[in-house]
């Protein structure tokens, strides 16, 4: 079995959570996605810098698109800052705005 | 008073002397509008996403000024006149530095609440620990 890559080299799913017993699928075999927690939630983040290239880069895909919520399970809120904080990266050009 | 950065990027053969002008021109305009800089970076030579100018690397600096607005107009026209400014991002971070003090003291206060929970529900545990300690302090 080969083991998680990191998360940087991960492809667009990379934050997708699987399901199935582990991820708290119960006997009827149904698939039920593992509860996702806003990591900025947990880490206490409320300012999200636009100049945090390394961190940035977590959300956003190989193409240069923001990274969707319901992917990430970044909250409503932290995702309106986040959004907002890789638009200013993109005028800078600390991240592209799209990648070919 | 109001909390504002101001990002530029320079072409990355820009010498000293450039980037303190640059410095001078945001200290002199932030004390017209009755504020100060509050912090300055000077940062390295990074590489850009994507070309600017032409320059696959730039130089960029940031400066933290506080200033009522009146003159970041008169800013904005002078590094948009500036032919060694590549581009620039002038952003308030107030609002978004008390939005966060805020969130940390709510959360701060839940907690607080939420502690005492615990105690409470084993008061036996408590009586316990309250009966061990004596002990402990004579030995």
């Amino acid at each position: 079995m080969s083991a998680r890559p990191p998360r940087d080299q991960q492809e667009e799913g990379g934050f997708r959570q699987r399901g199935g017993p582990r991820g708290g699928g119960g006997e009827g075999g149904g698939f039920r996605p593992r509860r996702r927690v806003c990591w900025f939630c947990s880490e206490g983040m409320d300012y999200i810098d636009y100049k945090n290239a390394d961190l940035l880069g977590r959300y956003v895909q190989v193409r240069g698109k923001i990274t969707p919520s319901r992917i990430t399970g970044t909250c409503a809120r932290h995702q309106r800052r986040l959004s907002d904080a890789v638009k200013r990266a993109r005028l800078v050009a600390i991240l592209p705005f799209v990648i070919d | 008073m109001r909390l504002y950065e101001v990002m530029i990027l320079l072409p990355p053969e820009t010498g000293e002397v450039k980037v303190d002008d640059k410095l001078r021109l945001v200290e002199t305009l932030a004390q017209e509008a009755g504020g100060k800089v509050t912090q300055s970076d000077r940062r390295i030579r990074r590489r850009t996403a994507y070309p600017v100018g032409k320059h696959d690397e730039v130089f960029d600096m940031s400066v933290q000024f506080e200033s009522n607005g009146s003159t970041n107009a008169e800013l904005d026209r002078r590094l948009r006149l500036d032919t060694d400014v590549l581009r620039f991002l002038v952003v308030r971070l107030d609002e978004d530095y008390r939005y966060a003090d805020k969130r940390a003291r709510q959360r701060e206060e839940a907690r607080r609440k939420r502690k005492p929970k615990p105690e409470a529900s084993r008061p036996e545990g408590g009586v316990a620990e309250a009966a061990a300690q004596p002990q402990e302090a004579q030995s």
